[in-house]
């Protein structure tokens, strides 16, 4: 077995790191000490392309797209959608459909991107959970991930830009509010005080519905703004989830978020009261559309998911123990249900 | 290989006769395996005798005072085939005489005056204890994962291997900081092959010392053995595992084939662990002396020491 450990200043560390060192090898990270330091080391496996069982291109493109967080920003955007039934007329038009698009590909090039980023900055190479991990198997190389991202952030753009002359002044106002929210999000300064968590709730909550809704219809409405602060608020307590069960590993600074400078017991208390503030929400919200009380009562059910992630939690005695592994797919499965739940409510209303 | 005398009762006061009496149990026995490994290491870097019995008696101490802590927190009764300590005295005296080692290795290293092995000490000093805390909280885990046991056996065990492999080098006032990161890898690959050769021995593998079985299980830790041939049991399978009284049950409930293909596949997997330490005690050599390359041939044997136990 062949292995090389290659340091930050090293000429052939980037090469390696990019997997354009060879055409017909990769090189697969297998230890990432002092990560996004000047000191950062890594040790990658040698191994020739013939000997990987990499799956066809479009399989590895699906999974890097990451299908199962699509609920969190498409959720929002069909959310809002439906929210303006009135406007049924409108959706024949081109460019409301090119919204929706639009959103998908921002979603797909985001999470390319990301995957890129993350390799990179060796955030997926130190937590072999995070990401797709498709650059990590070898399956792609970095440099292949990015041509991917840019070619979806390109058709993010191409879609985007008629649905934004629907409303060209307010989307302005939206997009300056969303790019800075994303450099929130980057710096390390916001996420001692939450305000990386505000920028993610404003992100995929009310600055993600308003926009569905103005590049949608060209109009945007208290209604969009109330289930935006109900699914953001949703999001970041899947986020927030997330972030509890890689909380042991988030010992070095790379990792740092709210919930860790937080201790564990008052990280899991926070996430715990969430849920249930999260569930106040959707419910007040609902109430406020006037969402019929079938679906009032069918809460019941569709929290059963997020009750069970809450109680995980609870039973977890250290941020080690066993009920947190995997619970970050119950939070998304429990987003998902909700979600559904919306699109069902708001439809039956248009209906 | 000289013989170092780690235990000396002149070293600890002697109004304290039940203490001397309870450091004389605990350091006659056991392999002193941290404190050989210091003296192969000191043997390449030329470390004086002062030097040599420093380090080799703080890292004894630290161990034995983690054993007598340990002891007591998981009520094991034998150490090293004898009476455990709590048990012999007090655990009062158990706790007491683990926490005067402590102090002692502090006292010692403040007298040699080297900062940065003092600091490194503490650091891994702490290490040790949260990996203890954590490892507490694992106990009637039966879904423990072998990552999880990893992150635990880095902090608790492999913290001290790392010491041994690095102490010496700030001892010589070496501080190259590339070299001190390989050493850091290489004792928790070290670690972590140690503790799974240590697990296995629960299972009756390799286990030549003649360890009691299922000492793990039996106190409701699922080792990392355990962890890794109960990783695709359902509810009902862990639970029965987990009223397993001998390896004969063990091997019923997992199926004999089962179990040794388990154990092949488990060595294989630490087969590639040691590739990787391998490679790394090889890209030593850009910070080795000519004179000190020798270490390069000794560090390269010990992961099948540990894991194998047996000379390569």
């Amino acid at each position: 077995m062949e292995y090389i450990t290659l340091k930050k200043g090293d000429a052939e560390f980037e090469s390696y790191l990019l997997g354009t060192f060879s055409e017909d090898r990769r090189a697969l990270p297998v230890e990432t000490f002092h990560g996004q330091e000047s000191g950062e080391r890594v040790t990658f496996q040698i191994v020739p392309v013939s000997q990987l069982d990499v799956p066809p291109w479009w399989k590895v493109y699906f999974h890097s797209c990451r299908p199962e967080l699509a609920p969190l920003t498409l959720g929002p955007s069909m959310a809002a959608w439906l929210n303006h039934y009135s406007s049924l007329a409108q959706w024949t038009r081109w460019p409301s459909w090119f919204a929706l698009l639009g959103i998908f590909f921002l979603h797909t090039a985001a999470f390319l991107f990301n995957d890129f980023q993350e390799h990179i900055g060796g955030v997926d190479r130190v937590n072999r959970r995070r990401g797709s991990q498709v650059i990590q198997k070898g399956w792609v190389t970095a440099v292949q991930m990015r041509r991917w991202a840019w070619v979806n952030g390109g058709l993010a753009v191409l879609f985007g830009i008629p649905a934004f002359f629907n409303a060209p002044v307010e989307l302005f106002v939206i997009c300056a509010l969303a790019a800075l929210a994303l450099v929130t999000i980057s710096q390390s300064w916001g996420r001692r005080w939450g305000l990386c968590d505000f920028a993610i709730f404003m992100l995929f909550g009310p600055l993600l519905t308003s926009g569905i809704a103005l590049a949608s219809f060209s109009t945007f409405n208290l209604a969009d703004v109330l289930l935006g602060l109900a699914l953001g608020a949703l999001t970041l307590w899947v986020i927030h989830v997330r972030q509890i069960e890689f909380l042991f590993r988030s010992k070095p600074e790379m990792f740092r978020t709210l919930l860790g400078f937080l201790s564990f017991d008052r990280a899991r208390l926070l996430v715990i009261s969430e849920a249930y503030s999260v569930v106040l929400l959707q419910l007040g919200v609902a109430v406020w559309l006037r969402v019929p009380m079938f679906f009032i009562l069918l809460t019941l059910a569709v929290g059963w998911p997020l009750l069970l992630t809450v109680q995980k939690i609870y039973r977890a005695t250290s941020p080690l123990a066993s009920p947190l592994v995997g619970i970050s797919k119950w939070a998304l499965g429990s987003h998902l249900a909700w979600i559904v739940w919306w699109l069902l409510a708001l439809g039956s209303i248009w209906v | 290989m000289k013989e170092l005398k780690i235990f000396n009762q002149d070293d600890f006061p002697k109004y304290l006769p039940k203490l001397n009496s309870l450091y004389d149990d605990l350091f006659s026995s056991g392999k002193g395996f941290r404190s050989r490994l210091i003296q192969m290491i000191g043997k390449h870097l030329k470390l004086n005798d002062r030097q040599e019995l420093l380090l080799a008696q703080t890292i004894e101490f630290i161990h034995n005072a983690s054993l007598l802590h340990d002891d007591l927190i998981d009520r094991s009764a034998l150490r090293r085939s004898k009476t455990a300590a709590w048990l012999k005295y007090s655990p009062e005296y158990a706790v007491l005489a683990g926490d005067y080692l402590l102090a002692r290795v502090m006292v010692n290293l403040s007298r040699y005056g080297n900062l940065r092995l003092i600091q490194y000490t503490a650091e891994i000093i702490s290490d040790l204890l949260e990996g203890e805390w954590i490892q507490d909280s694992l106990v009637r885990d039966w879904d423990v994962k072998l990552k999880q046991l990893d992150q635990v056996h880095d902090l608790k065990t492999a913290s001290l291997f790392k010491w041994c492999l690095r102490a010496p080098f700030i001892a010589k006032e070496n501080y190259n900081e590339h070299l001190h990161q390989t050493l850091d890898e290489m004792g928790t690959l070290l670690g972590m092959l140690f503790q799974r050769g240590d697990d296995l021995l629960d299972f009756d593998v390799r286990n030549d010392e003649g360890k009691a079985l299922l000492g793990d299980l039996k106190s409701g830790y699922l080792n990392s053995f355990a962890a890794f041939l109960s990783k695709d049991f359902d509810d009902e399978r862990k639970q029965r595992l987990r009223k397993c009284e001998t390896l004969d049950d063990v091997k019923a409930l997992a199926g004999e084939e089962s179990f040794n293909h388990s154990v092949q596949h488990f060595d294989e997997m630490n087969a590639q662990v040691i590739g990787l330490y391998e490679h790394k005690a090889r890209s030593l050599e850009e910070f080795l002396d000519v004179s000190e390359r020798g270490l390069i041939h000794d560090l390269s044997g010990l992961p099948s020491l540990l894991y194998f136990r047996r000379a390569k």
